[in-house]
């Protein structure tokens, strides 16, 4: 049997520069996630402006210390938990466009919010003040994923249950929008909330995720040789010993929790859990473990930084974080999609390298 | 018992409400290369999954390091490794990270790879000339390598049966040439094979036979064997006749 | 040619003569209007079955002549009470338009940017478009409707209603107006969105001799960023009251003067109406400012 292969020579480089890349990439991510952080604390409603750097102003502290590093903060580990979400799903769903809310919880959410702003007027039960807004988002993501399940009948069809998130989060979504038809005064706010909000984050958000965070990357990391076993498809998988049931059920409670947690306080962002695992497959080739990791650090700093110019862009005035990772998400796939029809031409001419290699 | 690798009983798998696997007693011989060969919708894939423990089934099969009462899923995952016909793979694992699944059932959870997990791979991957492909990316591969490596996924597991379903479908002659000479290999080294196949020709390359038809077993002998050379004409209603080529056994089509 | 003559002379025939004068001065009472689109609208009679899909028109329509004026009203119309007896057509940008043909209406108030002009218009029935952004808008309104309705009190309501908001804002006292007097910061939505200097509600913010933290560069209602208000540390902040429990919740507002004197006004949803609709009650409007600004102020 002989094989004329022609990556000999390259083989051993190879193993070196993925090596390289993962490390590089952490210490990028790591990297671009300070100077996210530090940078946050001298953007504020004036635009750029060093102001810790003078200690005698009270005021200025506060701003800094309570206002701009929470809210950093806070963007950056509401982004973690979206880009570790988009992981998640990605890896469940066993397809790469699959987002954190296919399971409907970004219309739960929305709905509850809807409602409880409703409420908020209607009512004045203290009872509700104490939920808040932020509460019922929680509250309105774990329902619908609950929803999901039932419709789907158990988690075992991934196909039934991705279809019965789509149907969930198209009928809530309507039922949201009904809400406002009748109660239209909500639009601004409700708009405010679907398009991502950051702006009210304070250190009870910080202490709030940062668990859930860790909670969610530990479980994942658990998680993460199933992961890669069912990409190779739901009976090899059984045959290795997955037992897939339990692994399925931690998959998906993992991902309503860290997707509810992050709707709750940021409210609506679109792309972040989509684009990360994929920024950071083209970078290097993981398996789960490690891809869940730097997809949770490069959310977060996608985040942080589209925070940053949501303050920045048109201050003292904000655009949505929301719009604006929309927008670079879109952009960043128009220029995946012109690289992928590139690189296509030539894997084509490797492939047919290697097959002429066989004769 | 010793020269048994696998004992079935009484399988009987249904679909829909029809009956689509009926198998009453079946013994696989250890270190063979047992081959389950038959007409399209003959129940052959159905059968491997059973017996693999992959789909529902009544009744037992049992391992001779296994019973049945005791066969768990992941219990079972060391003696017994799988390779699915046109399995999907992620494509942007690595040859070397796929392989390394294989070693899942003897890794615990929070574990990283051992030194014996490493070794498992390496010799995986020199068995079936997949070594210097180790950091390629699996969607980079074409059919045939990608096919190899698969196998070498199988391999890693150690398992002293190896079940393939439709292993060389989709390969070009060599690759199909180089995966039976694994098998051969394996067979020497005391490692049971069981494959569906419907190439009736790489079929007769095994050294026993399973003729299914309609979910069950029409006969189940040696591949020189005459008569199960007639029960395969039948089963194909004799539109294919068995041909010798100096001591290999071909099909052809009956025109 | 001769029997042309016969006819001409019948035309002037005192019962022509009557009905033609008649006619004349029927053409005499028809008058016109222009709108905010520019369009010239014209009625013969004043309007007696008008349909409002705008509250502060509907406010107006009361004010200048009656309710009975109106056969129909948009869901929000909501004052004054003689309104709520009054067929409900929809909201006012998506209104039920088969509801509002079957009452057979001679007029459509409306806003601008409202689709449904079109589709109304294209039923045949007469609709006059409004804008309705400023105080100054309002007052174009308003002497339009006393126009339409044939009534001579627009210009004398206008003026009672800014010597009562004059009156009214004597109430404060001088050294809180001015540029050194006090600064406000008015919330009209969660997000938050601001009321600015070239809101409405800023203008009466204005009048009152008051000052609004958020500059009119900033655009009517722009969404901040909730630090801008901490820096901008207003005297005297006004919510709703759905969002008045957690204020201080809000990360850095602890620190701002209101919050910490405790000056925030929480609105309910009838004072906000008041508040941000341009219409007729802008003395009302400037009470419930002034008088929660001193009710806050004695607390202490």
């Amino acid at each position: 049997m002989k094989n004329i292969d022609n990556s000999n020579s390259n083989s051993n480089s190879y193993n070196n520069n993925k090596l390289t890349s993962a490390s590089t990439l952490l210490l990028f991510l790591l990297l671009m996630g300070c100077t996210g952080l530090t940078l946050g604390t001298c953007l504020g409603s004036t635009g750029f402006e060093a102001s810790w750097f003078s200690h005698n102003d009270l005021i200025s502290n506060q701003i800094v210390w309570e206002i701009r590093l929470p809210r950093s903060i806070g963007a950056w580990l509401a982004g973690a938990l979206l880009g570790l979400s988009g992981a998640l799903a990605q890896g469940l769903f066993r397809n790469p466009l699959a987002d954190p809310y296919l399971l409907g919880s970004a219309s739960g959410a929305s709905l509850c919010v809807a409602i409880m702003m409703v409420m908020f007027d209607e009512f004045s039960n203290p009872w509700l003040y104490k939920l808040g807004l932020n509460g019922a988002a929680f509250l309105g993501a774990m329902i619908a994923v609950l929803f999901t399940l039932l419709l789907a009948r158990g988690m075992q069809h991934t196909l039934r249950l991705l279809l019965a998130g789509v149907i969930v989060g198209v009928v809530l979504g309507a039922l949201t929008s009904l809400v406002t038809i009748f109660y239209p005064e909500l639009l601004p706010s409700m708009q405010s909330f679907m398009l991502g909000t950051t702006n009210l984050m304070n250190w009870s958000s910080v202490y709030f995720m940062a668990p859930v965070l860790l909670l969610c990357i530990f479980v994942s990391w658990i998680l993460s040789r199933a992961v890669d076993s069912l990409g190779l498809g739901e009976a090899t998988a059984i045959s290795l010993g997955v037992n897939l049931g339990l692994y399925r059920a931690l998959l998906i409670l993992t991902l309503a929790l860290a997707t509810g947690v992050s709707v709750a306080q940021a409210g609506l962002i679109s792309f972040v859990g989509l684009a990360s695992p994929h920024l950071v497959r083209s970078i290097v080739n993981v398996t789960f473990r490690k891809l869940m990791f730097f997809s949770a650090l490069m959310g977060g700093v996608m985040l942080l930084f589209a925070d940053l110019a949501s303050r920045l862009l048109i201050s003292p005035r904000e655009i949505p974080v929301g719009l604006l990772t929309a927008v670079f998400g879109g952009l960043y796939l128009i220029w995946l999609l012109s690289r992928h029809s590139v690189s296509n031409g030539n894997s084509n001419s490797n492939l047919n390298s290697s097959k002429a290699s066989n004769l | 018992m010793n020269d048994v690798a696998l004992i079935a009983s009484n399988i009987l798998v249904s679909m829909n409400g029809d009956e689509v696997v009926n198998v009453d007693n079946l013994k696989i011989s250890k270190g063979k290369w047992t081959c389950i060969v038959g007409p399209n919708g003959a129940g052959k894939s159905t059968l491997l999954k059973a017996l693999a423990g992959l789909i529902k089934h009544s009744g037992c099969v049992d391992l001779p390091m296994l019973s049945c009462a005791a066969n768990e899923s992941f219990k079972r995952a060391q003696h017994l490794a799988w390779l699915g016909q046109n399995e999907e793979c992620p494509d942007e694992l690595s040859v070397y990270d796929l392989t390394m699944l294989g070693r899942l059932p003897y890794q615990g959870i929070l574990s990283s790879p051992s030194l014996d997990d490493h070794t498992a791979v390496k010799e995986a991957l020199e068995s079936t000339q997949s070594w210097n492909l180790r950091n390629r990316a699996m969607g980079d591969l074409s059919g045939g390598e990608r096919q190899r490596v698969l196998l070498s996924r199988a391999l890693t597991v150690n398992a002293e049966i190896l079940m393939l379903d439709e292993p060389i479908s989709n390969l070009d002659p060599q690759n199909q040439a180089d995966f039976i000479a694994v098998i051969r290999a394996l067979t020497k080294k005391g490692k049971t094979v069981l494959s569906v196949l419907h190439e009736i020709t790489f079929g007769l390359m095994a050294d026993e036979i399973l003729v299914l038809n309609n979910g069950r077993i029409i006969r189940h002998g040696h591949s020189s064997d005459s008569k199960t050379h007639l029960a395969l004409e039948q089963v194909f209603d004799h539109r294919i006749k068995i041909h010798d080529l100096n001591g290999l056994w071909i099909s052809l089509p009956k025109i | 040619m001769t029997k042309v003559a016969p006819l001409f002379f019948n035309l002037l025939s005192p019962r022509a003569l009557i009905w033609l004068s008649f006619f004349i001065c029927q053409l005499a009472e028809a008058y016109a209007v222009v709108d905010d689109r520019g369009v010239l609208i014209t009625f013969e009679n004043p309007p007696t079955k008008i349909v409002s899909l705008l509250p502060s028109l509907s406010e107006s329509v009361c004010t200048l002549k009656s309710c009975s004026e109106l056969i129909g009203v948009d869901d929000h119309s909501n004052f004054p009470n003689e309104i709520n007896s009054l067929v409900r057509v929809g909201s006012g940008l998506n209104p039920n338009l088969e509801l509002i043909a079957s009452l057979k209406p001679d007029l459509i108030l409306i806003s601008k940017n409202n689709r449904a002009a079109d589709a109304l218009q294209s039923l045949g029935f007469k609709v006059f478009v409004f804008e309705t952004n400023s105080y100054e808008d309002f007052k174009r309104a308003f002497k339009n409707l006393g126009l339409i309705l044939k009534t001579a009190n627009a210009e004398m309501i206008l003026s009672s209603m800014d010597e009562e908001l004059a009156k009214v804002s004597m109430d404060l006292p001088n050294t809180l107006k001015g540029p050194q007097g006090l600064r406000v910061y008015f919330e009209i939505y969660t997000g938050p969105y601001a009321a600015s200097e070239s809101s409405f509600i800023g203008e009466t913010i204005s009048r009152l001799g008051l000052n609004n933290v958020v500059p009119k560069s900033l655009g009517a209602f722009p969404k901040l960023n909730p630090e801008f208000v901490v820096k901008a540390n207003p005297d005297f902040i006004f919510v709703n009251q759905s969002d008045y429990e957690n204020l201080i919740n809000r990360p850095g507002w602890r620190f701002i003067k209101a919050v910490k004197e405790k000056r925030v006004c929480g609105l309910t949803k009838i004072e906000a109406d008041i508040l941000t609709r341009p219409g007729p009650r802008l003395a009302q409007a400037g009470r419930i400012l002034v008088n929660c600004i001193l009710n806050k102020r004695s607390m202490n």
